[in-house]
């Protein structure tokens, strides 16, 4: 008894049941004896509900299925022209055979090949570092964005200052730089020193700018084909985007 | 296929430019960094872009490579899969216990009875619908096919145009991979009619049942 209780929740489902019981009685799948089947599973399902056990609502539909073939079968039928009410049944049993019979076959080949690995892309990640890099680089980036801007802005008449020297401020600078990009997101780096007037803020502009990359508030967005590693003057035409947008006011640069 | 010999000139057979040693011994270099950067699988397409050669050469040159690799007695603890459209580098199966130790891996990577009928009947009747499955094992499948796609080994390929557009499901290349196939046509035969098929009757098809 006990066995048997035990053995209902081996099975996949009533099919698995089903073509258990069928093979164990050595019976042919298009001519199962109905009767003898159905008493059999009954006895697996009652059995099981009477030890408490959760008899799941696709046994309790198999069983009720069997009982209507079985009814079926003891009514007189045309041979002719009536199906075989059991053909569905069969027809249900040897697709499940089937598959069985496959996932077996499939067991023997994922214990023989399941221990291939692979690995994630991920798992590789892209160096960001910026390496053998030449100071020359910077001036000449500076000595691009400095040209640029003026060039654009040549015909701009501009007031001088009688009080001379002010102080530009890298940090003041930086901060002005992320609220800038919080509100417009990632911009092309020019466009940060296009808002310049004098040389002394654009170079402030520029320090802030590295040592924003440099402690990852910001960083560089580049297009598929893009170079990160250099910072030469094309850097500048690269997307920056804020990375960290949080407190724009404890940022400050060591000056 | 040719001997896994390292030093032997590979030969790119068809119409393409002939190429001395040097540069196909440089397009097997770039392949397998590739491959090996990628993890996943990798199309011939891509490659083609990539190697600038034409993508059948791509196939032609995973072809060749695939011995040295793949052969009994190649000196790799890695090797090179080639599926229909793209090819990918994994360990070798035997190896699989010495990496899960020496990475920590404790368990895992077993299938259940249940996950591997469900994959065996979409495996041969891909695309094929979750109702499919369930009427075929004649439980709900649900749980099962969640964890499957979890699992990567099936995927979803669209929907079926009836009413209430049910997803379709086909099996992953990573199911290739851990089956030791390379194409769903190596699947192994199963009897289409079993020694006591009901009337003669065929396979019901997919179609038919939905």
């Amino acid at each position: 008894m006990e066995q048997i209780t035990y053995r209902l929740d081996q099975f996949e489902g009533p099919l698995d049941l089903l073509l258990t019981l069928i093979q164990k009685n050595k019976f042919d799948i298009s001519d199962i004896p109905i009767a003898i089947i159905c008493d059999q599973y009954m006895e697996y399902i009652n059995d099981a509900a009477a030890r408490d056990l959760d008899v799941s609502s696709d046994f309790i539909v198999m069983a009720s299925r069997l009982m209507l073939i079985k009814s079926r079968t003891l009514l007189p039928r045309d041979e002719e022209k009536e199906e075989d009410p059991r053909e569905e049944l069969a027809r249900a049993v040897l697709e499940y055979a089937r598959a069985k019979q496959a996932s077996e076959l499939f067991a023997g080949m994922y214990s023989m090949h399941g221990g291939r690995m692979v690995k994630d892309t991920d798992e590789i990640a892209p160096d960001n570092t910026l390496r053998d890099q030449d100071v020359s680089l910077l001036s000449r980036a500076l000595a691009r964005v400095l040209s640029e801007v003026r060039a654009t802005e040549q015909s701009a008449v501009r007031f001088t200052p009688l009080i001379k020297k002010r102080a530009v401020s890298a940090t003041e600078k930086a901060r002005s730089v992320i609220k800038y990009m919080k509100e417009r997101g990632a911009v092309p780096a020019a466009e940060l020193f296009r808002r310049e007037e004098t040389k002394t803020d654009m170079i402030a502009v520029f320090l802030a700018v590295l040592e924003l990359l440099r402690s990852q508030r910001i960083t560089i967005v580049s297009g598929d084909d893009g170079d990160v590693g250099t910072l030469d003057a094309e850097a500048l035409s690269f997307e920056i985007s804020p990375l960290t947008g949080e407190d724009i006011d404890d940022f400050r640069i060591e000056e | 296929m040719t001997s896994g010999s390292k030093n032997e000139t590979l030969m790119i057979d068809g119409i393409g430019e002939a190429r001395d040693a040097e540069e196909t011994a440089e397009l097997c270099r770039s392949l397998e960094a590739i491959l090996f950067a990628a993890g996943h699988p990798v199309t011939y397409e891509k490659l083609s872009a990539v190697l600038g050669i034409p993508a059948y050469e791509v196939r032609e040159l995973v072809k060749c490579v695939m011995p040295r690799y793949n052969a009994e007695d190649s000196d790799r603890g890695i090797m090179l899969l080639a599926f229909d459209d793209s090819c990918q580098l994994c360990t070798k199966e035997q190896y699989a216990p010495l990496i899960k130790e020496a990475l920590g891996i404790r368990r895992g990577g077993n299938l259940s009875a249940s996950s591997l009928e469900v994959l065996a009947i979409i495996a041969y009747n891909q695309p094929c619908t979750r109702s499919y499955v369930d009427m075929v094992r004649g439980v709900d499948s649900g749980y099962v096919v969640s964890s499957l796609t979890e699992k990567g080994l099936i995927e979803q390929r669209g929907r079926l145009d009836v009413p209430g557009r049910p997803i379709l499901y086909g099996t992953t290349e990573t199911f290739l991979r851990v089956f030791g196939i390379s194409s769903t046509d190596e699947l192994p035969a199963v009897s289409k009619s079993d020694d006591n098929a009901p009337g003669g009757d065929d396979a019901v098809s997919a179609d038919e049942l939905l």
